[in-house]
């Protein structure tokens, strides 16, 4: 054997021995990772209160000595302690390196656009001036930035594949043109389809580390959609309308100690109903059409997310632990027969409080937590006597103000005034 | 040195947009953190800025300072601030008046004025607002139905369950809900004149070749054939068995054409500019701005034979964002509320608030307007123009087909050649006469001037009528 040959054998061996010692403080600051930093920066560094520890984007510097200083001194006003309090030295390298072997997608991309250029116009991008030159960020590919109507656009940048992803992906996307882009990885061409295709859907391999990534746009179709993502464990999305959907994950508006009220639309009520959350621990829907209450659950109120993003296609989602079945709801009766009202309209001063009319007179209905309980009140102005009942699911477990109840219809002693009461504590 | 640089990247894409000189953008910061897709946006006398949010909030922008007004709303996409101070935005299922009962500042009363039409939670029921008319009463327009898997009538893209889907309709102070014009589409911006007379954008589409400006009057049908849906004279299957031309017919055709991917392709709202010149030389003119296109144009109107039509011409570009609301502040300001989400806009930002501010000297070299004659046209200008220049006009016409399909190409294009081109003695204004067509748009394309002056140098001139 060679003494070259040796040489490389040697270093092989010792950089695979270098690796492993990387390997396993990457593992450690995993672990470390997962028994507290997940709850607030998410399960795979996706961000939830504290922000995306895997993207482009650092608030507070990228660089190794940036992200140990971070952690040691936290952002106590912002809710992270000074983990330096808490940790050696060593847990908060491990804990680093373990962020750094997490970072994936695009970096330090530059585009360059040419006013004027048609697809039909042989145009060689090496040999034109750019008419704008630019770093791009977020780095993700936008054909929209050109602010003129014929153009040409390129991208150039980094692409980052971390280890734990490395292997199989499927370049999957929409377009509206067929002709006039190209993508290179590492100075190869993506074959696009040539067809009419508006779906794209190539299989990839990616080895893990850096790759050169660069597309090449002429605009050719009148409106630019372009959705392009790499799918594999995770999904990286290459464009920035792939970005902007990305971040659909989940947006939960939170009540902490008040309330909240919130129209979004969700399966469980009617169109146009109204949630109330107290204090991210109970739930109500109101139908503003009827009053009746049509859903009820316990936890924090919604994931509004599929609602606010994208074209808010999707139904926001309720979270937490239903109360009773969709079929059911609480309904007001007045004279035996389901209360025919007229919605006023709400006031969230001090509590919520929904206002109606019906030919007998006002009504309203008012919610609040008291004893650890969400107290629905009641009140009726009229000029004579009603006969008032509420209907209520009978899986629910309640507790009344003074009256009687038969067959899951309650009759209050005070019609003018009465209440239903929903422990929190007892969950089903 | 940087600053610079910077500067002198400003000043280079100005030069390649073509804007008009003289009018520059400012960007105002939003709320930190806050999702700021705006879609309604009104400005009172003290010079607030009332901004009301996709998210569902509102927001008073009060000397350098936000303030959240109101909460929790489904998608307001118009909102008009009453003489009382309240607020009465529209969300998708609800028009609602915000009041501040206890004065401290923030809404705390959201009433109900009307929920009396259909929404069935599908996303692109949208309800625009932000107008209220010379009775008191306030207008809204209410979206059609979109998506693969949307129930209802569907006869192309778009779908209703009724409720009065496509149609523009009233809301008196009392809260009674009256219908006023069917056909519908998209129809995204409301406005008004100073006479109070309503005005709708609708967005290219099915039954819509390209996005247009109509007039909002009672009883009419502009197009979109599901919304008859609503009339007790058709059903489903009525209206299934009905061909395109039946439909054609009945229509009330818009005030202009705008041309799409020329022009725009999502009009917003139509602003008026009654500033009295503290916007330039463009007064009583409709702005409107394109939340896809990202730029502004103006439409200025002329009555013919009992009807307005008028001419379209772009006036500036560059915008950070899609610009889908705009409102004149007192001081003469033209801001602009911008969004994308879920329709990709030209620019770098997802949302966001400019204003577009006069130097209150310059006046740029712009088509002021274009007027139709008895057997020409008349185009004004805002400076005098070379009469040398002035005969390298380019003129072309069109016409844009009614159909089902989702937009449509220009028909019937045809290059004509100018008979005879007259200059005015003040050289304002030059006199075209050429073949006349009712029923076609016309293009004065100037790009052969040679004169990088005109910063846009396109109008277009849609005849309804002719002038008898
Ligand atoms: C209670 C919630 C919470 C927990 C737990 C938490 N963080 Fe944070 N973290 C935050 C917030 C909030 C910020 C952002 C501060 C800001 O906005 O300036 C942040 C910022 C950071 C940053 C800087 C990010 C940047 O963009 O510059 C790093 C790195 C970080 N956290 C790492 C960790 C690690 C590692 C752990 C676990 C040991 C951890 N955090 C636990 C809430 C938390």
């Amino acid at each position: 054997m060679q003494l070259k040959n040796i040489l490389n054998l040697v270093l092989i061996f010792s950089s695979s021995l270098l690796l492993k010692a990387d390997d396993l403080s990457e593992l450690r600051g995993q672990k470390l990772y997962e028994t507290i930093c997940f709850s607030c920066h998410g399960n795979k560094l996706e961000g939830a209160t504290g922000p995306n520890l895997k993207d482009y984007e650092w608030l507070h510097g990228s660089s190794k000595s940036d992200i140990i200083k971070s952690i040691t001194n936290g952002f106590p006003e912002k809710g992270m302690l000074a983990f330096g309090a808490l940790y050696k030295q060593e847990q908060i390298n491990d804990l680093v390196n373990f962020i750094l072997s997490r970072q994936q997608g695009l970096r330090n991309v530059e585009y360059k656009i040419f006013h004027d250029i048609q697809l039909n116009d042989k145009f060689e991008w090496d040999k034109h001036k750019a008419d704008k030159q630019r770093s791009l960020k977020p780095p993700h590919f936008n054909p929209n930035l050109p602010e003129v109507n014929q153009f040409a656009i390129s991208f150039k940048g980094q692409l980052l594949i971390p280890k734990h992803l490395a292997g199989d992906f499927i370049l999957s996307g929409i377009r509206k043109q067929y002709r006039g882009i190209a993508l290179y990885i590492d100075g190869d061409k993506i074959p696009f389809p040539t067809n009419k295709d508006r779906a794209i859907k190539i299989p990839l391999n990616l080895r893990a580390g850096t790759h050169d990534i660069r597309l090449e746009y002429i605009k050719d179709f009148k409106s630019t959609v372009f959705f392009l993502d790499l799918v594999g464990k995770e999904t990286i999305p290459l464009t920035s309308e792939s970005y902007r959907r990305s971040i659909t994950s989940s947006h939960i508006p939170k009540a902490e100690n008040a309330f909240l009220i919130n129209r979004k639309r969700i399966t469980a009520a009617p169109p146009g109903s109204i949630i109330v959350n107290h204090m991210d621990k109970i739930s109500y829907a109101i139908d503003p059409k009827t009053s009746d209450i049509k859903a009820m659950w316990l936890g924090k109120s919604l994931d509004i997310g599929p609602n606010i993003y994208a074209r808010g296609q999707h139904f926001a989602q309720p979270i937490g632990t239903h109360l009773f079945s969709a079929e059911q709801s609480i309904n007001l009766f007045i004279n035996g027969k389901a209360a025919e009202l007229k919605y006023i309209g709400y006031s969230d001063k001090p509590l919520p409080k929904f206002i109606f009319k019906s030919s007998e007179g006002e009504i309203s209905l008012q919610s609040k937590i008291e004893n650890n309980a969400l107290k629905l009140s009641y009140s009726i102005k009229s000029n004579h006597a009603l006969d008032i009942n509420l209907k209520i699911p009978q899986e629910l477990n309640t507790k009344l103000s003074k009256g009687k109840t038969k067959n899951g219809l309650f009759t209050p002693e005070s019609p003018q005034d009465f209440f239903i009461s929903i422990p929190i504590k007892e969950l089903k | 040195m940087q600053k610079f640089i910077f500067l002198g990247l400003i000043i280079l894409t100005q030069f390649l947009l073509a804007n008009p000189k003289g009018y520059s953008i400012e960007t105002i910061t939003t709320p930190k953190d806050v999702y700021f897709h705006i879609a309604g946006l009104d400005i009172d006398k003290q010079g607030r800025v009332y901004c009301a949010t996709r998210y569902g909030d509102v927001w008073i922008l009060d000397k350098g300072k936000w303030i959240q007004f109101a909460k929790g709303l489904q998608e307001p996409c118009g909102l008009v601030i009453d003489d009382d101070g309240s607020v009465v935005v529209t969300q998708k299922p609800e028009m609602t008046r915000l009041v501040d009962s206890d004065q401290d500042g923030v809404a705390d009363l959201y009433l109900n004025l009307s929920h009396e039409w259909g929404f069935h939670n599908n996303y692109h029921e949208f309800n625009f607002g932000g107008i209220k008319d010379k009775q008191g009463n306030f207008i809204g327009s209410l979206n059609l139905a979109a998506g693969p898997k949307v129930p209802g009538l569907k006869l192309s893209a778009m779908s209703t369950e009724g409720g009065y889907r496509g149609w523009a309709y009233k809301v008196s102070p009392e809260g009674k809900f009256t219908p006023i014009a069917s056909g519908l589409r998209s129809p995204a911006g409301l406005g008004k004149n100073p006479q109070g007379e309503l005005f709708f954008t609708d967005n290219q589409g099915d039954y819509l070749a390209s996005s247009t400006l109509n007039q909002l009057e009672p009883g009419k049908f502009y197009g979109h054939p599901i919304s008859l849906l609503d009339k007790p004279e058709y059903n489903m299957t009525t209206l299934k068995n009905m061909d395109d031309q039946e439909f054609d017919k009945m229509r009330t055709l818009p005030i202009v054409w705008i041309p799409q991917e020329e022009i725009a392709n999502s009009p917003g709202n139509p602003e008026w500019n009654a500033t009295k010149g503290k916007f330039g030389p463009f007064e009583n003119q409709f702005f409107i701005g394109d939340q896809s296109r990202s730029n502004i144009f103006r439409v200025s109107l002329q009555k013919v034979a009992g009807r307005y039509q008028g001419a379209v011409i772009d006036f500036m570009s560059g915008f950070q964002c899609g610009n889908i609301r705009l409102k004149f502040d007192l001081e003469g300001n033209l801001w602009a509320g911008q969004t994308s989400r879920g329709w990709a806009s030209r620019g770098s930002r997802p949302y966001g608030l400019q204003k577009v501010v006069w130097d209150q000297k310059t006046i740029p070299f712009e088509i002021l307007d274009v007027k139709l004659q008895k057997e020409s046209f008349k185009i004004y200008f805002t400076q005098k123009i070379n009469p040398q220049d002035a005969k390298k006009i380019k003129i072309s016409r069109w016409w844009y087909e009614y159909s089902r399909m989702y937009g449509a190409p220009k028909s019937e294009l045809e290059e004509l050649t100018p008979q005879a081109i007259k200059i005015s003695a003040d050289g304002m204004s030059m006199t075209i006469s050429c073949a006349l067509m009712k029923e076609r748009v016309y293009c004065f394309d100037f790009s052969e001037l040679n004169n990088d002056k005109l910063a846009n140098k396109k109008a277009y001139y849609t005849i309804i009528n002719l002038i008898e």
